[in-house]
């Protein structure tokens, strides 16, 4: 992301227009974010979401991350993980025997 | 790009299969089942994506990412085959796929009013149930990324689309799901 645009970024949330519709810097603030939660987010971009955002305790920003973070969690761990029957892979095993 | 070619022996093509196709079965079964939502029809994906997997071999090249190559592979049998077959509308809320996808140049409000603490008490079948609830082009980007973890950049080459789709998709998907966990939470006496 170039400077400009996180410097726009910072604006954008430091007057607290993060999320409102209209703003800006929508897609920007979102793409950001959404490294951030899926911990794609290079260096640079983890300093800023570090150094800016993550101070501001009623910034719209850190309690999105903090809630997505949350269900992502949710999803890793209370999904049950189902084994693929031993059937079915005794089945495909047959079937590329066959196929060669 | 041209694609290349390998020539793998037939047994160089069952090493690759038992070594570095069959480790993710379990996974594949997992996104089979969750965007099924049906045992038997997750069963007969998966065999069908291992079949051709196994056809096509020539077309993976060995040390690559094969799990990625497996899902792609998977996807395009459920897109072009299996959802033709098995045409199941109740299982697509058609009603969430038009909102979203007709709101692309629409900024949408990011609203952070679901507590952590209430998600965490949350258990596997409302999460499950809110999950399912996901029109399958949404329950995909979610799957991939949240539960198989994914890069963008993969998810982009599984599903065919460009890496600023996925992150559009992604981030619709999950304000839906926070929606459908919203409904969960205030069942469960949250306000």
């Amino acid at each position: 992301m170039a400077e400009d645009s996180f410097k726009n970024y910072l604006e954008c949330c430091i007057i607290n227009q993060c999320g409102e519709p209209g703003c800006d810097n929508y897609d920007a603030r979102r793409d950001l974010l959404q490294k951030i939660i899926d911990g794609q987010a290079n260096e640079e971009e983890k300093m800023l979401y570090e150094s800016i955002v993550a101070q501001c305790t009623n910034c719209k920003c850190k309690q999105y991350c903090e809630q997505e973070v949350a269900i992502k969690n949710l999803l890793q761990t209370k999904l049950d993980r189902k084994r693929v029957p031993i059937d079915v892979v005794e089945k495909i095993k047959t079937s590329i025997i066959k196929t060669s | 790009m041209e694609e290349v070619k390998a020539s793998y022996s037939e047994e160089q093509k069952y090493r690759i299969f038992e070594n570095e196709f069959l480790p993710h079965i379990d996974a594949m079964y997992n996104f089979a089942y969750r965007i099924t939502n049906d045992e038997d029809s997750a069963k007969d994906l998966i065999q069908d994506t291992f079949y051709k997997a196994f056809k096509f071999i020539n077309s993976f090249q060995e040390g690559t990412n094969a799990k990625a190559w497996l899902f792609r592979i998977l996807k395009n049998s459920f897109i072009n085959e299996f959802r033709k077959k098995n045409k199941e509308p109740s299982m697509i809320d058609y009603q969430d796929v038009e909102t979203y996808y007709n709101s692309d140049d629409v900024n949408e409000v990011i609203t952070p009013d679901l507590r952590v603490d209430v998600l965490q008490d949350m258990i596997g079948d409302e999460v499950s149930n809110a999950l399912n609830a996901l029109a399958v082009d949404f329950r995909i980007v979610i799957i991939l990324c949240d539960i198989e973890g994914f890069t963008y950049e993969e998810m982009s080459k599984i599903l065919d689309i460009p890496i600023g789709t996925v992150r559009s998709r992604l981030h619709r998907a999950r304000n839906l799901l926070r929606e459908k966990l919203k409904v969960y939470a205030k069942e469960m006496g949250y306000k």
